[in-house]
Protein backbone atom coordinates (compact mmCIF):
# COMPACT_ATOMS: atom_id res chain seq x y z
CA UNK A 1 0.00 0.00 0.00
CA UNK A 2 3.00 2.23 0.37
CA UNK A 3 4.37 4.27 -2.94
CA UNK A 4 7.52 5.47 -1.81
CA UNK A 5 10.60 5.66 -1.86
CA UNK A 6 12.26 3.63 0.10
CA UNK A 7 13.88 4.85 3.36
CA UNK A 8 18.04 4.73 1.47
CA UNK A 9 16.75 6.28 -1.43
CA UNK A 10 14.65 9.50 0.22
CA UNK A 11 17.84 9.86 2.92
CA UNK A 12 19.96 10.20 -0.39
CA UNK A 13 17.60 12.89 -1.80
CA UNK A 14 17.63 14.56 1.33
CA UNK A 15 21.44 14.60 1.48
CA UNK A 16 21.19 16.01 -1.96
CA UNK A 17 18.57 18.12 -1.29
CA UNK A 18 20.43 19.79 1.56
CA UNK A 19 23.43 20.12 -0.41
CA UNK A 20 21.15 22.52 -2.96
CA UNK A 21 20.53 19.86 -5.28
CA UNK A 22 16.88 21.54 -6.35
CA UNK A 23 16.00 18.76 -8.29
CA UNK A 24 16.35 16.45 -5.28
CA UNK A 25 13.76 18.92 -3.14
CA UNK A 26 11.16 17.86 -6.02
CA UNK A 27 11.84 14.53 -5.82
CA UNK A 28 11.70 13.92 -2.10
CA UNK A 29 8.01 16.32 -2.23
CA UNK A 30 7.17 13.60 -5.33
CA UNK A 31 8.15 11.20 -3.13
CA UNK A 32 6.10 11.98 -0.63
CA UNK A 33 3.08 13.96 -1.76
CA UNK A 34 0.70 11.10 -2.12
CA UNK A 35 1.09 9.60 1.51
CA UNK A 36 1.13 12.90 2.74
CA UNK A 37 -2.03 13.57 0.76
CA UNK A 38 -3.42 10.49 2.07
CA UNK A 39 -2.61 10.83 5.60
CA UNK A 40 -4.22 14.23 5.88
CA UNK A 41 -7.65 12.71 4.23
CA UNK A 42 -8.22 10.03 6.35
CA UNK A 43 -7.29 12.96 9.38
CA UNK A 44 -9.69 15.81 8.00
CA UNK A 45 -11.99 13.49 6.07
CA UNK A 46 -12.33 15.98 3.31
CA UNK A 47 -10.44 16.38 0.18
CA UNK A 48 -10.23 19.74 0.06
CA UNK A 49 -8.78 20.28 3.07
CA UNK A 50 -6.77 17.52 2.75
CA UNK A 51 -5.37 19.35 -0.17
CA UNK A 52 -4.58 22.13 1.72
CA UNK A 53 -2.55 20.56 4.26
CA UNK A 54 -0.88 18.39 1.65
CA UNK A 55 0.13 21.87 0.43
CA UNK A 56 1.04 23.37 3.80
CA UNK A 57 3.11 20.14 4.38
CA UNK A 58 5.05 20.46 1.29
CA UNK A 59 5.97 23.90 1.72
CA UNK A 60 7.08 23.96 5.23
CA UNK A 61 8.91 20.53 4.25
CA UNK A 62 10.75 22.94 1.63
CA UNK A 63 11.42 25.20 4.17
CA UNK A 64 12.73 22.94 6.79
CA UNK A 65 14.52 20.53 4.88
CA UNK A 66 17.92 22.71 5.51
CA UNK A 67 17.28 22.05 9.33
CA UNK A 68 16.66 18.50 9.21
CA UNK A 69 18.98 16.57 10.87
CA UNK A 70 19.04 12.38 9.52
CA UNK A 71 21.25 11.49 12.53
CA UNK A 72 18.19 12.85 14.76
CA UNK A 73 15.61 10.80 13.47
CA UNK A 74 13.82 9.36 10.43
CA UNK A 75 13.09 11.71 8.01
CA UNK A 76 9.18 10.29 7.43
CA UNK A 77 8.32 11.05 10.99
CA UNK A 78 10.04 14.61 10.37
CA UNK A 79 7.44 14.53 7.61
CA UNK A 80 4.50 13.30 9.43
CA UNK A 81 5.27 15.09 12.32
CA UNK A 82 5.12 18.33 10.03
CA UNK A 83 1.78 17.14 8.57
CA UNK A 84 0.65 16.14 12.26
CA UNK A 85 0.67 19.60 13.41
CA UNK A 86 -0.43 21.07 9.64
CA UNK A 87 -3.97 18.61 10.20
CA UNK A 88 -3.94 20.13 13.70
CA UNK A 89 -4.10 23.67 12.34
CA UNK A 90 -6.26 23.20 9.32
CA UNK A 91 -8.96 21.59 11.99
CA UNK A 92 -8.12 24.70 14.55
CA UNK A 93 -8.79 27.25 11.68
CA UNK A 94 -11.89 25.52 9.99
CA UNK A 95 -14.09 27.88 11.83
CA UNK A 96 -12.23 31.03 11.46
CA UNK A 97 -12.29 30.43 7.36
CA UNK A 98 -15.77 31.27 6.11
CA UNK A 99 -16.13 29.79 2.61
CA UNK A 100 -19.22 30.81 0.05
CA UNK A 101 -18.20 27.76 -2.57
CA UNK A 102 -19.52 29.38 -6.09
CA UNK A 103 -19.78 26.98 -9.35
CA UNK A 104 -16.95 25.59 -10.36
CA UNK A 105 -16.28 25.01 -14.37
CA UNK A 106 -15.53 22.14 -15.35
CA UNK A 107 -13.38 21.04 -18.54
CA UNK A 108 -14.37 18.69 -20.75
CA UNK A 109 -14.53 15.03 -19.28
CA UNK A 110 -11.77 14.23 -17.62
CA UNK A 111 -9.76 11.17 -17.26
CA UNK A 112 -10.30 11.22 -13.86
CA UNK A 113 -13.32 9.85 -11.72
CA UNK A 114 -16.25 11.82 -11.97
CA UNK A 115 -18.14 13.63 -9.48
CA UNK A 116 -20.35 11.41 -8.55
CA UNK A 117 -17.51 8.55 -8.38
CA UNK A 118 -15.16 11.15 -6.26
CA UNK A 119 -18.50 12.14 -4.31
CA UNK A 120 -19.70 8.55 -3.29
CA UNK A 121 -15.87 7.57 -2.51
CA UNK A 122 -15.88 10.34 -0.16
CA UNK A 123 -18.97 9.34 1.33
CA UNK A 124 -17.49 5.88 1.87
CA UNK A 125 -14.31 7.15 3.89
CA UNK A 126 -16.28 9.33 5.88
CA UNK A 127 -18.45 6.80 6.82
CA UNK A 128 -15.63 4.66 7.80
CA UNK A 129 -13.67 7.30 9.64
CA UNK A 130 -17.27 8.27 11.17
CA UNK A 131 -16.14 5.13 13.72
CA UNK A 132 -12.96 6.57 14.35
CA UNK A 133 -14.77 9.85 15.94
CA UNK A 134 -15.02 8.42 19.44
CA UNK A 135 -11.22 8.20 19.84
CA UNK A 136 -8.69 11.01 21.41
CA UNK A 137 -7.50 12.45 18.21
CA UNK A 138 -3.86 10.83 19.63
CA UNK A 139 -5.09 7.98 19.22
CA UNK A 140 -6.45 8.35 15.74
CA UNK A 141 -3.79 9.80 14.62
CA UNK A 142 -2.12 6.84 15.90
CA UNK A 143 -3.67 4.35 14.05
CA UNK A 144 -3.87 6.50 11.14
CA UNK A 145 -0.12 7.20 10.76
CA UNK A 146 -0.07 2.89 10.78
CA UNK A 147 -2.18 2.47 8.44
CA UNK A 148 -2.77 4.86 6.02
CA UNK A 149 0.90 6.99 6.02
CA UNK A 150 2.66 3.38 6.64
CA UNK A 151 4.93 4.63 9.47
CA UNK A 152 5.92 1.99 12.07
CA UNK A 153 5.36 2.42 15.89
CA UNK A 154 9.23 4.07 15.85
CA UNK A 155 8.70 6.37 13.11
CA UNK A 156 5.07 7.59 14.81
CA UNK A 157 6.77 7.98 18.29
CA UNK A 158 9.34 9.97 16.55
CA UNK A 159 7.04 11.90 14.79
CA UNK A 160 4.85 12.78 17.67
CA UNK A 161 7.65 13.26 20.35
CA UNK A 162 6.91 9.68 22.26
CA UNK A 163 8.48 6.83 22.43
CA UNK A 164 7.57 3.77 20.53
CA UNK A 165 6.89 1.85 23.27
CA UNK A 166 3.89 4.66 24.24
CA UNK A 167 3.00 4.20 20.42
CA UNK A 168 2.50 0.83 20.83
CA UNK A 169 0.67 1.27 24.19
CA UNK A 170 -1.86 4.53 22.00
CA UNK A 171 -2.19 1.97 19.19
CA UNK A 172 -3.39 -1.15 21.15
CA UNK A 173 -5.75 1.03 23.64
CA UNK A 174 -7.61 2.80 20.39
CA UNK A 175 -7.80 -0.88 19.06
CA UNK A 176 -9.14 -1.88 21.50
CA UNK A 177 -11.66 0.91 22.33
CA UNK A 178 -13.05 0.45 18.27
CA UNK A 179 -13.00 -3.42 19.31
CA UNK A 180 -15.74 -2.86 22.37
CA UNK A 181 -17.16 0.18 20.26
CA UNK A 182 -17.60 -2.27 16.74
CA UNK A 183 -18.42 -5.18 18.63
CA UNK A 184 -22.15 -3.64 19.33
CA UNK A 185 -22.26 -2.14 16.08
CA UNK A 186 -20.17 -4.76 14.25
CA UNK A 187 -23.19 -5.89 12.23
CA UNK A 188 -24.18 -2.88 11.30
CA UNK A 189 -20.57 -1.96 10.75
CA UNK A 190 -20.25 -5.06 8.17
CA UNK A 191 -23.53 -3.78 6.65
CA UNK A 192 -22.62 -0.18 6.02
CA UNK A 193 -19.60 -1.13 4.35
CA UNK A 194 -20.87 -3.76 2.54
CA UNK A 195 -23.50 -1.35 0.98
CA UNK A 196 -20.05 1.14 0.78
CA UNK A 197 -18.41 -1.47 -1.43
CA UNK A 198 -21.12 -2.11 -3.86
CA UNK B 1 -8.84 -13.39 21.19
CA UNK B 2 -8.87 -11.69 24.89
CA UNK B 3 -6.69 -8.34 24.80
CA UNK B 4 -4.73 -8.36 28.22
CA UNK B 5 -2.74 -5.31 27.93
CA UNK B 6 0.47 -7.12 28.19
CA UNK B 7 3.18 -7.61 25.65
CA UNK B 8 1.58 -10.27 23.83
CA UNK B 9 -1.00 -8.48 22.98
CA UNK B 10 0.85 -5.57 22.26
CA UNK B 11 3.11 -7.17 19.66
CA UNK B 12 -0.38 -8.55 18.32
CA UNK B 13 -1.76 -5.53 17.30
CA UNK B 14 1.56 -3.83 16.29
CA UNK B 15 1.81 -6.73 13.53
CA UNK B 16 -1.87 -6.25 12.84
CA UNK B 17 -1.33 -2.80 11.88
CA UNK B 18 1.65 -3.34 9.94
CA UNK B 19 -0.22 -6.04 8.23
CA UNK B 20 -2.88 -3.63 7.46
CA UNK B 21 -0.18 -0.48 6.41
CA UNK B 22 0.99 -3.24 3.88
CA UNK B 23 -2.27 -4.05 2.27
CA UNK B 24 -1.97 -7.83 3.35
CA UNK B 25 -5.39 -9.49 3.45
CA UNK B 26 -6.88 -9.86 6.74
CA UNK B 27 -7.45 -13.55 8.09
CA UNK B 28 -9.97 -15.09 8.88
CA UNK B 29 -10.12 -14.67 12.90
CA UNK B 30 -9.74 -10.83 12.14
CA UNK B 31 -12.06 -8.42 13.78
CA UNK B 32 -13.90 -6.03 13.50
CA UNK B 33 -11.64 -2.85 14.26
CA UNK B 34 -8.97 -4.51 12.01
CA UNK B 35 -11.51 -4.53 9.35
CA UNK B 36 -12.77 -1.25 9.77
CA UNK B 37 -8.64 -0.37 9.43
CA UNK B 38 -8.25 -1.85 6.34
CA UNK B 39 -11.22 -0.74 4.70
CA UNK B 40 -10.15 2.77 6.15
CA UNK B 41 -6.63 2.28 4.49
CA UNK B 42 -8.19 0.46 0.81
CA UNK B 43 -10.27 3.97 0.90
CA UNK B 44 -7.47 5.95 1.25
CA UNK B 45 -5.46 4.13 -0.79
CA UNK B 46 -7.53 4.52 -3.93
CA UNK B 47 -6.98 8.38 -3.84
CA UNK B 48 -4.65 10.76 -5.21
CA UNK B 49 -4.27 14.29 -4.38
CA UNK B 50 -5.03 17.00 -7.47
CA UNK B 51 -7.65 14.89 -8.76
CA UNK B 52 -10.82 16.69 -10.14
CA UNK B 53 -12.99 17.10 -7.13
CA UNK B 54 -17.06 17.45 -7.79
CA UNK B 55 -18.45 21.27 -7.96
CA UNK B 56 -21.39 22.65 -7.82
CA UNK B 57 -21.30 23.76 -11.29
CA UNK B 58 -20.94 20.04 -12.47
CA UNK B 59 -21.71 19.60 -16.32
CA UNK B 60 -19.65 20.77 -19.34
CA UNK B 61 -17.87 23.86 -19.65
CA UNK B 62 -15.42 26.16 -21.56
CA UNK B 63 -12.77 26.88 -18.74
CA UNK B 64 -10.42 24.94 -17.70
CA UNK B 65 -9.68 26.82 -14.09
CA UNK B 66 -11.60 28.34 -11.79
CA UNK B 67 -9.49 30.71 -9.29
CA UNK B 68 -11.40 31.70 -5.74
CA UNK B 69 -10.08 35.26 -4.49
CA UNK B 70 -11.88 36.89 -1.48
CA UNK B 71 -13.35 39.83 -1.87
CA UNK B 72 -12.91 40.91 -5.07
CA UNK B 73 -9.55 41.71 -5.35
CA UNK B 74 -7.08 40.78 -7.81
CA UNK B 75 -4.83 38.15 -9.05
CA UNK B 76 -1.26 38.37 -11.03
CA UNK B 77 -0.30 35.63 -13.09
CA UNK B 78 3.64 35.43 -13.92
CA UNK B 79 5.79 33.46 -14.99
CA UNK B 80 9.17 32.45 -13.96
CA UNK B 81 11.66 34.77 -15.91
CA UNK B 82 9.98 35.72 -18.76
CA UNK B 83 6.84 37.50 -17.05
CA UNK B 84 3.75 37.69 -18.32
CA UNK B 85 1.00 39.63 -15.92
CA UNK B 86 -2.61 40.41 -15.93
CA UNK B 87 -4.06 41.99 -13.06
CA UNK B 88 -7.88 42.99 -12.57
CA UNK B 89 -10.22 45.44 -10.85
CA UNK B 90 -11.06 43.26 -7.48
CA UNK B 91 -14.06 45.61 -6.52
CA UNK B 92 -15.88 48.84 -7.04
CA UNK B 93 -12.86 51.50 -6.38
CA UNK B 94 -9.23 51.79 -7.26
CA UNK B 95 -8.08 50.59 -4.01
CA UNK B 96 -9.15 47.61 -4.60
CA UNK B 97 -7.12 47.29 -8.02
CA UNK B 98 -4.29 46.25 -6.98
CA UNK B 99 -2.50 42.98 -7.75
CA UNK B 100 -2.94 40.72 -4.90
CA UNK B 101 -1.32 37.17 -6.02
CA UNK B 102 1.34 35.91 -8.44
CA UNK B 103 2.32 32.45 -9.46
CA UNK B 104 2.93 30.16 -12.43
CA UNK B 105 0.50 27.91 -14.10
CA UNK B 106 1.05 25.55 -16.19
CA UNK B 107 -0.70 23.05 -18.03
CA UNK B 108 0.27 19.97 -20.10
CA UNK B 109 3.33 19.67 -21.33
CA UNK B 110 3.23 21.55 -25.16
CA UNK B 111 1.97 24.60 -25.91
CA UNK B 112 1.85 26.69 -22.58
CA UNK B 113 -2.19 27.68 -21.78
CA UNK B 114 -3.64 30.83 -21.92
CA UNK B 115 -4.49 31.88 -18.41
CA UNK B 116 -7.53 34.54 -18.00
CA UNK B 117 -8.97 35.81 -15.65
CA UNK B 118 -12.74 36.61 -15.33
CA UNK B 119 -15.03 37.90 -12.34
CA UNK B 120 -17.47 35.41 -10.97
CA UNK B 121 -20.25 37.29 -9.86
CA UNK B 122 -22.14 35.51 -12.30
CA UNK B 123 -19.94 32.46 -13.21
CA UNK B 124 -21.97 31.56 -16.35
CA UNK B 125 -21.73 35.28 -17.33
CA UNK B 126 -18.03 35.37 -16.22
CA UNK B 127 -17.19 32.49 -18.45
CA UNK B 128 -17.31 34.67 -21.67
CA UNK B 129 -16.76 37.86 -20.44
CA UNK B 130 -19.91 39.10 -19.74
CA UNK B 131 -20.63 39.34 -16.08
CA UNK B 132 -22.88 42.51 -15.00
CA UNK B 133 -20.31 45.04 -13.61
CA UNK B 134 -17.21 43.61 -14.62
CA UNK B 135 -18.14 43.80 -18.63
CA UNK B 136 -14.27 44.16 -19.99
CA UNK B 137 -12.71 42.94 -16.60
CA UNK B 138 -11.52 39.31 -18.65
CA UNK B 139 -7.61 39.59 -19.29
CA UNK B 140 -5.39 36.66 -19.90
CA UNK B 141 -1.97 36.12 -20.05
CA UNK B 142 0.63 33.34 -21.11
CA UNK B 143 0.94 31.11 -18.56
CA UNK B 144 4.83 29.99 -18.20
CA UNK B 145 5.83 26.98 -19.73
CA UNK B 146 6.84 24.08 -17.62
CA UNK B 147 10.38 24.51 -17.83
CA UNK B 148 10.36 27.93 -16.19
CA UNK B 149 9.32 26.12 -13.26
CA UNK B 150 11.86 23.92 -13.21
CA UNK B 151 13.92 25.93 -10.40
CA UNK B 152 11.66 25.96 -7.34
CA UNK B 153 13.73 29.08 -5.59
CA UNK B 154 13.91 30.62 -9.30
CA UNK B 155 9.63 30.49 -9.45
CA UNK B 156 7.84 33.80 -9.01
CA UNK B 157 5.41 34.73 -6.22
CA UNK B 158 2.40 34.14 -5.34
CA UNK B 159 2.29 37.61 -3.40
CA UNK B 160 0.30 39.93 -2.19
CA UNK B 161 1.37 43.69 -0.45
CA UNK B 162 5.08 43.70 -0.98
CA UNK B 163 4.37 46.89 -0.08
CA UNK B 164 3.29 46.23 3.44
CA UNK B 165 -0.44 46.71 2.94
CA UNK B 166 -3.15 44.07 4.66
CA UNK B 167 -3.37 41.89 1.63
CA UNK B 168 -1.88 38.12 1.84
CA UNK B 169 -1.55 35.30 0.40
CA UNK B 170 1.10 32.77 -0.26
CA UNK B 171 2.13 31.32 -2.94
CA UNK B 172 2.26 27.81 -3.50
CA UNK B 173 3.94 25.70 -6.19
CA UNK B 174 2.96 22.75 -7.00
CA UNK B 175 6.90 21.20 -6.08
CA UNK B 176 5.94 17.76 -6.32
CA UNK B 177 5.31 17.94 -9.99
CA UNK B 178 6.17 21.30 -11.53
CA UNK B 179 6.08 20.30 -14.92
CA UNK B 180 2.54 19.62 -14.62
CA UNK B 181 0.30 21.61 -11.76
CA UNK B 182 0.76 24.23 -10.14
CA UNK B 183 -1.61 25.57 -6.98
CA UNK B 184 -1.74 28.99 -4.93
CA UNK B 185 -3.19 29.68 -2.23
CA UNK B 186 -2.78 29.85 2.11
CA UNK B 187 -4.80 29.25 5.00
CA UNK B 188 -5.13 32.61 7.32
CA UNK B 189 -2.55 30.89 9.68
CA UNK B 190 0.16 30.72 6.95
CA UNK B 191 -1.00 34.20 5.12
CA UNK B 192 0.16 36.36 7.50
CA UNK B 193 3.10 35.21 7.75
CA UNK B 194 4.45 35.75 3.97
CA UNK B 195 5.22 39.18 4.15
CA UNK B 196 7.96 41.33 5.02
CA UNK B 197 5.55 43.13 7.61
CA UNK B 198 4.05 40.43 8.54
CA UNK B 199 4.27 39.90 12.58
CA UNK B 200 5.77 36.98 12.67
CA UNK B 201 8.84 35.60 10.81
CA UNK B 202 8.50 33.96 7.43
CA UNK B 203 9.67 31.00 6.69
CA UNK B 204 8.29 31.55 2.90
CA UNK B 205 8.86 34.36 2.38
CA UNK B 206 12.64 34.43 3.23
CA UNK B 207 13.97 31.53 0.50
CA UNK B 208 12.12 33.53 -1.76
CA UNK B 209 13.60 36.62 -0.80
CA UNK B 210 16.72 37.01 -3.44
CA UNK B 211 14.04 35.76 -5.99
CA UNK B 212 13.81 38.19 -8.85
CA UNK B 213 12.33 40.75 -7.75
CA UNK B 214 10.18 41.77 -11.14
CA UNK B 215 7.95 38.60 -9.95
CA UNK B 216 6.66 39.83 -6.73
CA UNK B 217 5.26 42.94 -7.93
CA UNK B 218 1.97 44.20 -7.59
CA UNK B 219 0.11 46.17 -10.06
CA UNK B 220 -2.52 48.61 -10.63
CA UNK B 221 -5.67 47.06 -12.56
CA UNK B 222 -5.94 48.72 -15.59
CA UNK B 223 -9.09 48.70 -15.82
CA UNK B 224 -9.42 51.18 -13.17
CA UNK B 225 -6.46 52.92 -12.24
CA UNK B 226 -6.52 56.06 -13.00
CA UNK B 227 -3.45 56.04 -14.91
CA UNK B 228 -4.64 53.30 -17.21
CA UNK B 229 -4.19 56.01 -19.98
CA UNK B 230 -1.31 57.38 -18.67
CA UNK B 231 2.66 56.72 -18.66
CA UNK B 232 3.84 53.74 -16.24
CA UNK B 233 4.06 54.56 -12.57
CA UNK B 234 7.45 52.66 -12.53
CA UNK B 235 10.22 51.75 -14.28
CA UNK B 236 8.43 48.38 -14.43
CA UNK B 237 5.95 46.64 -17.16
CA UNK B 238 4.73 43.78 -18.11
CA UNK B 239 3.46 42.19 -20.99
CA UNK B 240 0.27 40.09 -21.36
CA UNK B 241 -0.33 37.92 -23.79
CA UNK B 242 -0.97 39.35 -27.18
CA UNK B 243 -4.21 38.37 -27.23
CA UNK B 244 -5.48 39.22 -24.17
CA UNK B 245 -9.51 37.63 -24.72
CA UNK B 246 -10.18 41.01 -26.54
CA UNK B 247 -13.05 39.50 -28.10
CA UNK B 248 -15.06 39.25 -24.70
CA UNK B 249 -13.38 42.41 -23.33
CA UNK B 250 -12.88 45.32 -25.77
CA UNK B 251 -13.97 48.01 -23.51
CA UNK B 252 -11.53 48.16 -20.87
CA UNK B 253 -8.49 47.06 -23.03
CA UNK B 254 -5.43 48.55 -21.03
CA UNK B 255 -3.73 50.97 -22.52
CA UNK B 256 -1.11 49.51 -24.99
CA UNK B 257 1.29 52.64 -25.37
CA UNK B 258 3.93 50.83 -24.27
CA UNK B 259 4.64 47.26 -25.11
CA UNK B 260 8.00 45.88 -23.66
CA UNK B 261 8.74 43.71 -26.32
CA UNK B 262 11.95 43.98 -25.33
CA UNK B 263 11.44 42.26 -22.04
CA UNK B 264 12.76 38.30 -22.77
CA UNK B 265 10.00 36.05 -22.67
CA UNK B 266 6.86 38.40 -23.04
CA UNK B 267 5.05 39.44 -25.53
CA UNK B 268 4.23 42.51 -26.92
CA UNK B 269 0.65 43.49 -26.15
CA UNK B 270 -1.10 44.89 -23.28
CA UNK B 271 1.14 46.51 -21.05
CA UNK B 272 0.66 46.37 -17.19
CA UNK B 273 2.20 48.80 -14.94
CA UNK B 274 3.23 48.50 -11.55
CA UNK B 275 1.98 50.71 -8.73
CA UNK B 276 3.30 53.54 -7.07
CA UNK B 277 2.37 52.75 -3.79
CA UNK B 278 -1.10 50.38 -3.43
CA UNK B 279 -3.87 51.57 -0.97
CA UNK B 280 -3.59 50.48 2.63
CA UNK B 281 -7.28 49.98 2.83
CA UNK B 282 -7.16 46.70 0.38
CA UNK B 283 -9.04 43.69 2.05
CA UNK B 284 -7.08 40.82 2.85
CA UNK B 285 -7.26 38.19 0.19
CA UNK B 286 -7.59 34.36 -0.14
CA UNK B 287 -6.35 32.60 -3.34
CA UNK B 288 -6.50 29.06 -4.14
CA UNK B 289 -5.59 27.69 -7.58
CA UNK B 290 -5.64 24.23 -8.44
CA UNK B 291 -4.19 23.36 -11.71
CA UNK B 292 -4.98 20.05 -12.68
CA UNK B 293 -2.81 17.92 -14.93
CA UNK B 294 -3.80 17.58 -18.34
CA UNK B 295 -7.42 17.31 -18.11
CA UNK B 296 -9.03 20.15 -15.82
CA UNK B 297 -8.03 23.24 -13.94
CA UNK B 298 -10.55 23.70 -11.11
CA UNK B 299 -10.19 25.42 -8.02
CA UNK B 300 -11.53 23.36 -5.07
CA UNK B 301 -12.70 25.91 -3.08
CA UNK B 302 -13.84 29.56 -4.47
CA UNK B 303 -14.72 32.52 -2.81
CA UNK B 304 -16.52 35.59 -3.03
CA UNK B 305 -14.60 37.37 -6.13
CA UNK B 306 -13.19 35.92 -9.02
CA UNK B 307 -13.36 33.20 -11.43
CA UNK B 308 -9.85 32.40 -13.78
CA UNK B 309 -10.18 29.99 -16.37
CA UNK B 310 -7.49 28.93 -18.86
CA UNK B 311 -7.80 28.25 -22.20
CA UNK B 312 -6.24 25.52 -24.28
Amino acid sequence: MRESLGDDQLIALVRRAQSGDTGAVGAVIRGLRTRIFRYALARIGRREEAEDVTQETCLALTSALPGFDPDTGRFTSFVFGIASNKVLMAQRSRGRRPEVPVAELPDERAAEPGPAELAERGDTLRRLLAHLDELPDKHRDVLLMRVVAGLSADEVGEALGVTAANVRVIQHRALSSLRSRLGAVGDAFTADTAEGGE
Amino acid sequence: MTQPDDFAALAHDDELLDAIAAGEPLDDEADAAAALLSDIAAAVAAERPGETGPGPGGGGGARKAIWGITLGVTVLVAAGGALSAAAFPGGTDATDAVVSAAGPLTGPLGAPPTVSLVPTSSTDAAADGSAPGWAGAQRSADAPHPRDLADWRALPWLVADPMNVRARALRHERLDDPSRTWEGGAPASERTAAYPGASRPSAQYAPYRQADDAARTTYRSPATSPERSSAPTSDRTYSTSSEPTSSTAPAAQPTSSAPDSTAPGTNAGTTFTAPSRPSPSIDPVDVRVTAQPDQTWQSTRTLSGWVAGVDR
